[in-house]
């Protein structure tokens, strides 16, 4: 195997062609979304998005609001506080099962559960519960990766020179680690922007923008599915789609870029 | 000024989630309609009415229960379901039309041709005097009030109530815009939906050479037919008012619009 | 003093509510999934709503047998991982050997916008490409309406390419410096390095990149549901319509009530079932090969 030159040099075109295939793959998506889309991005689509917009970031503000500190919290005595003891083996696991949860299971358990169970009513409210839960692995893991590139040195010192386990982590650990944070917020946002079958079944619909939390709305993502099955939903018809889809993939590349940016000016901050 | 910030959006969020409204729920085929309704009676009266769609049987519940305020359904009350605490009316009479691609030359069906076609025993347009065409079938999924109906007119169901459409390859989809979707792209394609949904991309065609117009439908000539139906508890006011503008001029005006059969 | 500790205690304590809130959130949704399924599976029994084929949810006597949905989850899953693996693991090797690392760069940067653009865009796009070539080409075969297995391999393959690209990647970078330069060292070429040494300290790794691609695919939802077609069947025939389960759940979960929508919940236990299996594989692969690396 391998052995022969020209074994070697089909297995670096296969190797090359299929980075090729891959880049093009996404090429041939991206460039059908941009062309389908552009055209229908007139002020119809923008007044129609604008409502989309308000209730995704609506459903993003709140679910961060829980998420975020749970989950920076979580983080914190996982890596401060425990001896990697099998308790916490079994927290682990179970965050990071979490983490490989199916959409749609997600979507029937905040039917049971919120819906259901606790008897909310459909609503952006009842969509951030869920967005919470799921985005929470993604903010754990991410602190925690932040947590662990700091240099035990630092730590040690800080505690050696008689700081408490608790200053140290308010001096010493967070502010080293908003970077990761930030990261695992942009991450989180982008899972929350694109996210459909954990919400639709309790995010009700909604054509105008929400007046309170407690409202059904839509999102994005929500409403581009129900234009989609029902194209007589938008006053673009099947337009709208192409264009509330042409939106999703700006914001999906916004936050990607974002990523690269908070990355580079920390790169330089850590020297 | 974190507290602040705590306390505003904490107002915010507390302050305006108390809202009386009008929950309306149930039907799929009858909620389109039902939200032009809702639309046009909150352009002239001070209401806040929420829709959703269910379907007929979570809508009945939920007007049986009092969940909803009103309950809309596409299909007749069982006896369990019916009770005397519970008003039920006829709002508008919806036919369910066949489409077919817009390149598909054959204009009328019969009963038994749709038999044939949704049971596996023809599966070529040219069978019906067509081209040469091997037919896609369109169907709703499990559940769907216009699939129950559709399958009942035309024998597509056996003794036990079970579908025989699903052993042949249907494109199976959860919703009238993508059965259009679906019969528009694909030029064998066939499927049926509410009379109200039909639009100038796809064709509707007779059956037993009845086209589904209020006369024939009202006939009974148009073989397919089904009554939409409000159902609320007897001593919801907020529900009657509602009621009766969609019984009066003003409401069966808007269903006719919208391509239904008006009853008054 | 005291309330200096006090203060601490406090956020001691607020660390550990949290952690523990977090650990119980997968068993409420266990809970709360197994206790909307399991009347059907009382009901109807759980052996037969694994192997019976038949299933007629709004029929007088139902049937909620899950066998064909089964079976259509597990064969889109390995033939869309069979597209996924090759052209993911070449392009990692490609990615992290072959080319330079400002091009490195550029293309990791375009499998993060992939990995990023939601599901349901990306069953649009097959929706309107794929599906619409395959109706154009072979309409004239009963059965066929583009919607198809077919399709639905596309999509998955699609969804998991980012997965295992990003995994893999890390996992080769991750290779010991050592192992190279000794096989170089020894006379092997670039090439064989990588096949034969460097894939090979990598393995765990890479097979964790393969799981958890699995994972992603097996969970799909909105891309399939939108180009398979949903009808209940299962055949050799990959372009003919099918149903996956998680297609299942959300197809006929907005109308169903009663029996029907705990059986649909039973689906969803079968499926996290399937989740929970993968999880617990791949914790063993990285339990095993811990030690691979050093």
């Amino acid at each position: 195997m391998l052995n022969h030159p020209w074994q070697v040099k089909l297995i670096k075109i296969l190797t090359y062609l299929a980075t090729i295939l891959l880049v093009l793959l996404v090429f041939w998506m991206v460039s059908f979304i941009i062309i389908q889309g552009i055209s229908y991005l007139n002020m119809t689509l923008l007044k129609e998005s604008s409502s989309l917009i308000i209730t995704t970031l609506m459903v993003v503000f709140l679910a961060l609001l829980i998420a975020l500190p749970l989950g920076i919290f979580s983080a914190i005595y996982l890596q401060v506080y425990t001896n990697n003891g099998k308790l916490v083996k079994m927290m682990r696991f179970s965050i990071d099962s979490l983490n490989g949860v199916p959409s749609i299971i997600f979507g029937l358990f905040a039917l049971s559960f919120f819906i259901y169970y606790l008897g909310l009513n459909r609503s952006i409210f009842s969509a951030s519960l869920i967005m919470s839960i799921v985005v929470l692995p993604l903010i754990i893991k991410n602190t925690e990766e932040a947590i662990k590139t700091i240099d035990i040195a630092q730590i040690q010192g800080s505690l050696a020179l008689g700081a408490s386990r608790f200053t140290t982590i308010n001096r010493v650990i967070i502010p080293y680690c908003i970077d990761g944070i930030i990261n695992g917020v942009i991450l989180a946002i982008g899972k929350i922007v694109g996210e459909t079958a954990a919400i639709m079944f309790v995010i009700g619909s909604a054509s105008s923008i929400p007046k309170s939390f407690f409202e059904p709305g839509s999102t994005l993502a929500t409403k581009l599915y129900l234009i989609i099955q029902e194209p007589t939903y938008s006053s673009n018809g099947i337009g709208s789609a192409y264009g509330i889809a042409l939106i999703l993939l700006l914001i999906v590349v916004l936050l990607n870029l974002l990523v690269k940016l908070v990355n580079h000016i920390f790169m330089k901050r850590r020297g | 000024m974190k507290k602040f910030l705590i306390i505003v959006i904490g107002l915010w969020l507390v302050g305006c989630s108390y809202q009386e409204g009008l929950e309306v729920s149930g039907s799929t085929s009858v909620a389109p309609v039902m939200e032009k309704l809702i639309s046009d009676y909150q352009s002239n009266h001070v209401a806040n009415i929420n829709l959703t769609a269910d379907g007929s049987s979570a809508g009945i519940s939920a007007a049986l229960e009092g969940v909803s305020d009103i309950g809309m359904s596409s299909r007749a009350l069982s006896k369990d379901e019916f009770n005397n605490d519970i008003d039920v009316n006829i709002i508008g009479i919806d036919a369910i039309v066949v489409v077919l691609n817009k390149d598909n030359k054959i204009t009328n069906l019969s009963i038994q041709d749709l038999h044939d076609i949704y049971c596996g025993k023809k599966n070529n347009w040219q069978d019906f005097g067509g081209e040469n065409i091997p037919i896609v079938l369109v169907s709703r999924e499990n559940g769907s009030g216009t699939r129950d109906a559709f399958e009942d007119s035309i024998k597509a169901k056996d003794a036990n109530k079970a579908s025989y459409v699903d052993l042949y390859n249907p494109v199976i989809v959860n919703s009238t815009g993508a059965v259009i979707e679906n019969v528009k792209q694909k030029k064998g394609a066939i499927g049926y939906m509410s009379m109200g949904s039909v639009i100038q991309d796809i064709k509707a065609i007779s059956l037993n050479n009845y086209q589904a117009n209020k006369s024939n439908v009202i006939k009974k000539l148009y073989p397919i037919s089904r009554e939409f139906y409000v159902i609320s508890k007897k001593n919801n006011i907020k529900a009657k008012t509602f009621i009766n503008y969609i019984l009066n001029e003003d409401g069966q005006h808007i269903i006719e619009n919208e391509g239904f059969i008006r009853v008054k | 003093m005291k309330k200096y500790l006090n203060k601490q205690l406090f956020f001691e304590t607020l660390y550990k509510l949290s952690i523990i809130f977090a650990s119980l959130l997968l068993l409420l949704i266990i809970i709360f999934i197994f206790f909307e399924g399991v009347p059907a599976l009382k009901e109807y029994g759980v052996f037969k709503m694994l192997f019976n084929m038949s299933w007629q949810p709004t029929a007088h006597e139902p049937s909620f047998g899950l066998s064909k949905m089964i079976l259509a989850t597990i064969i889109s899953t390995l033939l869309s991982l069979l597209i996924a693996i090759p052209i993911g693991l070449l392009s990692s090797v490609c990615l992290v050997r072959l080319v330079s690392r400002k091009i490195k760069n550029i293309i990791m940067f375009i499998v993060e916008i992939l990995a990023g653009i939601p599901s349901v865009i990306v069953g649009f796009f097959v929706l309107k490409t794929i599906v619409a070539f395959l109706y154009q080409h072979f309409y004239m075969n009963i059965g066929v309406s583009g919607n198809s297995m077919l399709a639905a391999v596309f999509v998955l393959a699609l969804m998991a390419l980012p997965t295992i690209i990003t995994i893999t990647v890390k996992a080769l970078e991750a290779v010991n410096p050592m192992y190279t330069e000794a096989s170089l060292g020894l006379g092997a070429n670039k090439i064989q390095t990588i096949y034969k040494v460097e894939l090979k300290a990598a393995k765990s790794g890479i097979m964790a990149a393969i799981v958890l691609g699995a994972g992603r695919v097996i969970g799909e939802t909105m891309a399939v549901m939108l180009v398979s077609g949903n009808a209940i069947n299962i055949s050799s025939n990959l372009l003919l319509p099918t149903r996956t389960l998680t297609a299942n759940i959300a197809t006929e979960m907005s109308y169903a009530s009663g029996l029907h929508q705990s059986a649909l919940y039973a689906s969803g236990i079968v499926l996290f079932i399937m989740i929970m299996l993968i999880n617990i594989t791949l914790l063993i692969i990285l339990n095993k090969g811990g030690g691979d690396n050093a």
